[in-house]
């Protein structure tokens, strides 16, 4: 074996780890709701042991089919990871388009004036606005104050009063580029490469709008609770015979089970937020931001 | 023995061992019951994780698993043939009469190897310039720079628009050559991706729990038919799921220097080699 044992015991020190993990897990949400079905089976043992044998109903074993609600509940988990996973792709989307443009905004633009550095500088630093005011837009958030490092106290008052801020910083990057390209600083194909990668821009803003916008729908997240809460709810009955006063911790167990598998659907399916299984939105703006500063710091194209 | 009795690379390593503590577990359990506890016998447990749930979850997290390694050797796939067509492009395109330009043109050839194998670097986390020859670096600091290739991208950038604007490259080889280097680009932020966001915790820490009810309530629904089996059988069920589970863990990052990983180390010395290759023919072309 090439694996020297304590790699191994490393890894399987961190499985048991994540195993009990509370931090970013379902158990605080879950929890809770499994002790009250655990309480509700507590009730129902104590009845039947009372003497109230006709609470031993097995045929509500069929009230909901377990191949009905387990598919319900694993298409509910994995559609709601597809959509964090989309969510990541447009934000991987994003970081590219502003990393290419800057790049070509950077290298291509040419320089004739002296005004012209800062002014690209500006147009850099606006890529950085877009994504931060993309970011404060799908959490519902106004824009934050620290933007005035960026743009000037002018710019930040017309971005607070537009309706979509974002748009509006995506208008004023076209807007230079096609400037540029006026003053003849940039050739037909740059302008084209450049706005294509504005495109992109926007129609990633547009991926991630939908998925913010437009949740699973009702019917369905509210019949899978309904389901599941009739179906922890029938527990008991049909095991109280069986089981007796083990009823109550069993009847939370699966609770937890179940109710955690819909809870990780819940948790991911809006991957925008600030929990602990969000995308790190607000790490990526900061890494965009750096590697902006990076660029502007490195030596100027020579003429 | 072929490939079925093969450690290497295989998820038995870092499987048996907990697979081996449910069996534990299991015999406990057995040495209970054949005490007289009969009480440990409850089949009824098998409704604790609907089968179903537990399968499919498990089944999806392999899967979404190797779509991230798939994803991630695509992208790979995709950095080789744009520094092939790049390389070609620096090489064939660029007109480089004087001895100056040429070495110009060979420190532009050279940063682009560099490209991918200080991307190599950087997805295993391991210094910018570890392993790379000095020559493809040239006068490059890396070691402060977050994220070494970007750089590289940016002075490769700088050198094809220098080109340009001294005649050298007409504009729709520099349009062809940028979109080329976007692309490298993109396939480097993919590899970030990939690397940098993991399944979401909420799915790996509750899978882990369904995964360790499962095998602990295994003993009890299984004692009364296998006694002194019971911890062979536990061990045996649990080896196979917890391996399900394992192959996952294994292929979602597939960056590093694992029997499971991708073999960037031979891709990145195909490329280092063509490259070198190309520059050897400058004076020739």
């Amino acid at each position: 074996m090439n694996y020297p044992s304590f790699d191994l015991s490393v890894s399987l020190a961190r499985w048991w780890r994540q195993a009990f993990s509370l931090r970013g897990s379902v158990v605080p949400e879950t929890l809770p709701r499994s002790l009250v079905c655990g309480a509700f089976g507590v009730a129902i043992s104590a009845l039947y042991e009372q003497g109230f044998t006709q609470l031993h109903l097995p045929f509500l074993g069929s009230i909901i089919p377990n191949l009905v609600l387990g598919l319900l509940l694993v298409f509910r988990t994995n559609t709601a990871y597809d959509r964090y996973w989309e969510g990541r792709k447009a934000w991987g989307s994003i970081i590219n388009a502003v990393r290419n443009l800057a790049r070509q905004i950077w290298v291509a633009v040419y320089e004739r004036e002296s005004g012209d550095r800062p002014q690209k500088e500006q147009a850099l630093r606006w890529l950085v606005v877009f994504a931060r005011s993309v970011k404060q837009y799908l959490r519902q958030e106004p824009l934050d104050e620290d933007l005035v490092a960026l743009i000037s106290q002018s710019q930040y008052q017309q971005l607070q009063q537009v309706n979509h801020p974002s748009l509006e910083v995506a208008f004023w990057i076209g807007d230079y580029l096609q400037h540029q390209y006026e003053r003849e600083c940039l050739n037909i194909y740059q302008l084209n490469t450049a706005q294509n990668l504005l495109n992109q821009l926007v129609d990633n803003l547009g991926v991630c709008e939908r998925i913010k916008r437009t949740p699973i729908p009702l019917a369905y997240a509210i019949h899978l609770k309904q389901l599941l809460v009739m179906y922890c709810f029938s527990l008991p009955f049909q095991t109280v015979e069986a089981l007796h006063w083990a009823t109550g911790p069993v009847t939370a167990l699966i609770g937890f089970t179940l109710l955690g598998v819909e809870e990780i659907a819940v948790q991911i399916e809006d991957p925008f937020g600030r929990d602990p299984n969000d995308l790190p939105l607000d790490a990526i703006c900061q890494v965009m931001l750096r590697n902006i500063e990076d660029l502007i710091a490195l030596s100027p194209p020579r003429p | 023995m072929g490939a079925g009795g093969d450690l290497r690379g295989s998820v038995v390593v870092e499987t048996l061992p907990k697979a081996l503590w449910f069996g534990l577990w299991g015999g406990a359990i057995a040495f209970l019951y054949k005490q007289g506890f009969s009480q440990v016998n409850l089949p009824l447990l098998s409704t604790l994780i609907p089968n179903l749930v537990l399968g499919l979850l498990l089944v999806f997290r392999t899967n979404t698993a190797y779509e991230r390694y798939w994803d991630g050797r695509k992208a790979w796939g995709v950095i080789v043939s744009a520094t092939r067509n790049l390389g070609r492009t620096l090489a064939i395109g660029v007109a480089a009469p004087e001895s100056s330009a040429q070495a110009a043109q060979t420190k532009a050839l050279y940063l682009l190897a560099a490209f991918a194998l200080t991307t190599k670097n950087y997805l295993r986390g391991e210094p910018a310039t570890a392993d790379i020859p000095p020559q493809f670096l040239g006068e490059e600091q890396l070691d402060s720079i977050p994220r070494p290739p970007l750089h590289l991208a940016n002075r490769l950038a700088a050198y094809l628009q220098s080109q340009y604007r001294g005649g050298h490259l007409n504009e729709s080889q520099l349009a062809t050559a940028q979109t080329t280097l976007d692309d490298l680009v993109a396939n480097f932020t993919a590899c970030e991706r990939i690397q940098r966001t993991p399944l979401p915790l909420a799915y790996s820490i509750h899978l882990k729990q369904l995964l360790l009810l499962y095998n602990l309530s295994l003993p009890f629904q299984v004692v009364a038919t296998f006694l002194w089996l019971t911890p062979i059988m536990v061990a045996a069920i649990s080896f196979t799921i917890l391996g399900v589970e394992e192959i996952g863990l294994q292929i979602e990052d597939p960056f590093g220097r694992d029997a499971n990983d991708l073999p960037l180390d031979s891709l990145c010395t195909m490329l280092v080699d063509e490259i070198e290759a190309l520059i050897r023919e400058l004076p020739l072309l």
